[in-house]
């Protein structure tokens, strides 16, 4: 916000004296920040825009920012010619901030001058039509525009400095005050803007020098005061000349603006869903909507034949699992189950292996049946340490139930039988990492490979 | 993110509701089929999903219902929700019935027409592609719970990350679950 203050300092300065040296400086101000970012995107814009603010005459700045400067009358008749035209740019200009602002939201801010330039052209022909509109539609708009981020809105003053004109800096006057004042800032320079159109300009600039202040010091309540008031119109009118061609040119990009505003503002929020989604959906690296959507559908498939599969399996070890209800519900966190889980397992599974070492005597396809039903397969006694020595890496804290379970297994076999081709080990490991309530789980996992019908390959947190 | 999804609270809950509701679905008995065995399962595993998740989410309460609206799960299902969670799920799937069928047909007609109209026009290529991603749209509505009756893309996506977010819980849970428990065959 550093940056924000300083630039509210100079423009306050600015609007106590000379109004040209302070356009210099936010200008280099505006220049030091993302000057290269606003050039390289949306160069036509950009010249769009320039023309537009060069054509507000440097004093424009200084005779909206002072008070009680200029002789009345004449001041008042320029302004009420010049009200109309200046409402053009200075009412885009603060859209304009508005927008690139929500561009920049949404596109990550990283094209955001791009996006900013599409929202420029957009934005001002918003704008064009906004003042037509009337008012509470277009606090309406701004208030869509102003609440959020003051991170963003940081980048706005600065990026709109580049164009560069009173105009320019009364964007940035209102903008900044924004970010920093909230929403209320915006809305008190944007009345002003408004009302200019409809209201005498003499008895705004007295309250024009207040104002911005006001909105500076984060006055949200003055600002929210100033809004329904005419009082800000000062802030806005300078009379600077906005001929009606540009508003016709701004025009072009959109059907109706209310619409098109609106959809810009689904638009956006559609894009976020998206983006988040990306992150949970793999392989979504697409950049395509319809392909994106392609890889959701396809993945809520899969992941609902996971379910099914599993819920196939042997799932139905609800009288092993019973001990661990008993447990989690009165202890309450997975790490019981740890507890509770290997004490119920060690006993079922001493029972497994004697009647496995039993079936193995009479026939062995039986007992490798009686295993795979299980979920088990035999290993090598070699593979078997070498698995388990690496899952005791990854979880420690069940490390003591190895042990147990590696006996377990030698006293079952000490031949080397050669384990089933469609183990996956590792599966059974990853699976098991993540969270630790899979404690118990662990350390079967390790010992005793894994389900032969699993067709689940999770990733490594 | 959607937070609630993945957290750890989230999974706590979600699988001692699964614990109950399998206990509950006695699977202990050996004279189960197997078909009806997966099926108890899957349904408990949803329903620990769903409430686990809260009454708060649309999808929730759409795959409670339409679990709720198969006869032969009844019996399980009051044992699991209880006799008043039961009504409310049965008689938000009837209505979710006649929902879904009337907002079908509207469908299906709005479809029929936009893309009639659509088809003709200069701009084809957005036209095209705009169609694609509505039919994908369509697709996955019918996928998602309760995803016939939301208006709009936004909250149909929405939605979706939910219930994805869910999913993977659900799956990571019933993983769990298998390796963590030799039971017999």
């Amino acid at each position: 916000m550093q940056p924000t203050t300083r630039e509210l300092q100079a423009m306050a300065a600015a609007a106590a004296g000379a109004g040209q040296i302070s356009m210099g400086d936010l200008r280099n101000n505006g220049h030091a920040g993302p000057g290269g970012a606003n050039g390289g995107g949306g160069g036509v814009h950009d010249d769009f825009l320039d023309q537009m603010f060069g054509s507000l005459p440097p004093s424009a700045w200084h005779e909206l920012a002072t008070a009680a400067a200029a002789a009345k009358p004449p001041e008042d008749d320029s302004g009420m010619q010049q009200q109309q035209q200046f409402g053009g740019p200075y009412d885009e200009s603060v859209m304009l901030a508005s927008r690139l602002r929500q561009n920049q939201i949404s596109g990550g801010g990283g094209p955001g001058s791009g996006a900013g330039g599409a929202a420029k052209q957009m934005v001002l022909q918003q704008l064009a039509d906004l003042r037509q509109a009337g008012h509470g539609h277009g606090h309406h708009m701004m208030l869509q525009g102003g609440t959020g981020r003051g991170d963003s809105g940081m980048i706005l003053p600065l990026t709109l400095g580049n164009g560069g004109s009173g105009g320019d800096v009364q964007a940035l006057l209102k903008a900044a005050a924004n970010s920093a004042g909230g929403e209320a800032g915006v809305f008190g320079g944007f009345a002003g803007s408004l009302q200019q159109q409809q209201q005498h300009f003499q008895p705004h600039p007295q309250q024009t020098a207040p104002m911005p202040n006001q909105t500076f010091g984060g006055g949200a309540a003055s600002g929210g005061g100033a809004q329904p008031q005419a009082g800000a119109g000062g802030g806005g009118g300078g009379g600077t000349q906005a001929p009606p061609r540009q508003r016709v040119r701004a025009r072009r990009g959109q059907a109706t603006d209310p619409h098109s505003i609106a959809e810009r503002l689904r638009r956006e929020r559609i894009a976020e869903r998206m983006k988040a989604l990306q992150e949970l959906v793999p392989n979504a690296n697409k950049t395509d909507k319809a392909s994106m959507l392609d890889e959701i559908i396809d993945y809520v498939k899969f992941l609902q034949l996971q379910v099914k599969v599993l819920s196939m399996s042997r799932l139905g070890g609800a009288a092993a699992v019973a001990p661990l209800v008993a447990d989690m519900s009165s202890e309450g966190r997975g790490g019981a189950g740890n507890g509770g889980g290997p004490a119920a397992e060690s006993d079922s599974l001493t029972v497994t292996e004697q009647q496995v070492a039993k079936l193995m005597e009479e026939d062995m396809g039986a007992a490798m049946q009686y295993l795979q039903g299980k979920g088990l397969c035999l290993m090598p006694v070699s593979l078997a340490s070498a698995i388990s020595s690496a899952t005791c890496q990854l979880r420690p804290p069940s490390g003591h139930a190895f042990p147990h379970h590696l006996n377990a297994m030698r006293q079952m076999h000490d031949a080397a039988v050669p384990a089933s081709p469609s183990m996956s080990v590792l599966t059974a490991q990853s699976a098991m990492v993540p969270g630790n309530n899979g404690g118990a789980c662990a350390a079967d996992g390790g010992a005793e490979a894994s389900h032969p019908k699993d067709a689940a390959s999770v990733s490594k947190p | 993110m959607h937070a609630p999804t993945s957290s750890r609270k989230f999974k706590k809950a979600f699988m001692e509701q699964l614990l109950v509701s399998l206990q509950v679905a006695g699977l202990t008995s050996k004279t189960m089929g197997l078909q009806e065995r997966r099926d108890a399962v899957r349904l408990s595993s949803d329903v620990a999903m769903a409430v686990a998740r809260g009454r708060a989410a649309p999808w929730a309460r759409a795959l409670v219902a339409r679990h709720a609206s198969e006869r032969r799960n009844e019996a399980l299902l009051r044992r699991i929700l209880g006799g008043a969670g039961y009504e409310s799920a049965a008689a938000a799937g009837r209505s979710r019935k006649i929902v879904r069928r009337s907002h079908g047909a509207c469908r299906r007609k709005r479809i029929k027409s936009s893309v009639m109209a659509a088809s003709s026009g200069s701009n084809g290529g957005a036209m095209v592609a705009r169609r694609m991603v509505k039919k994908r749209l369509q697709v996955l509505r019918k996928l998602v719970p309760g995803g016939e009756a939301l208006h709009g893309s936004f909250s149909l996506l929405s939605q979706v990350l939910d219930y994805v977010a869910c999913l993977k819980t659900q799956v990571e849970l019933m993983q769990r679950l298998c390796k963590g428990s030799p039971a017999a065959a």
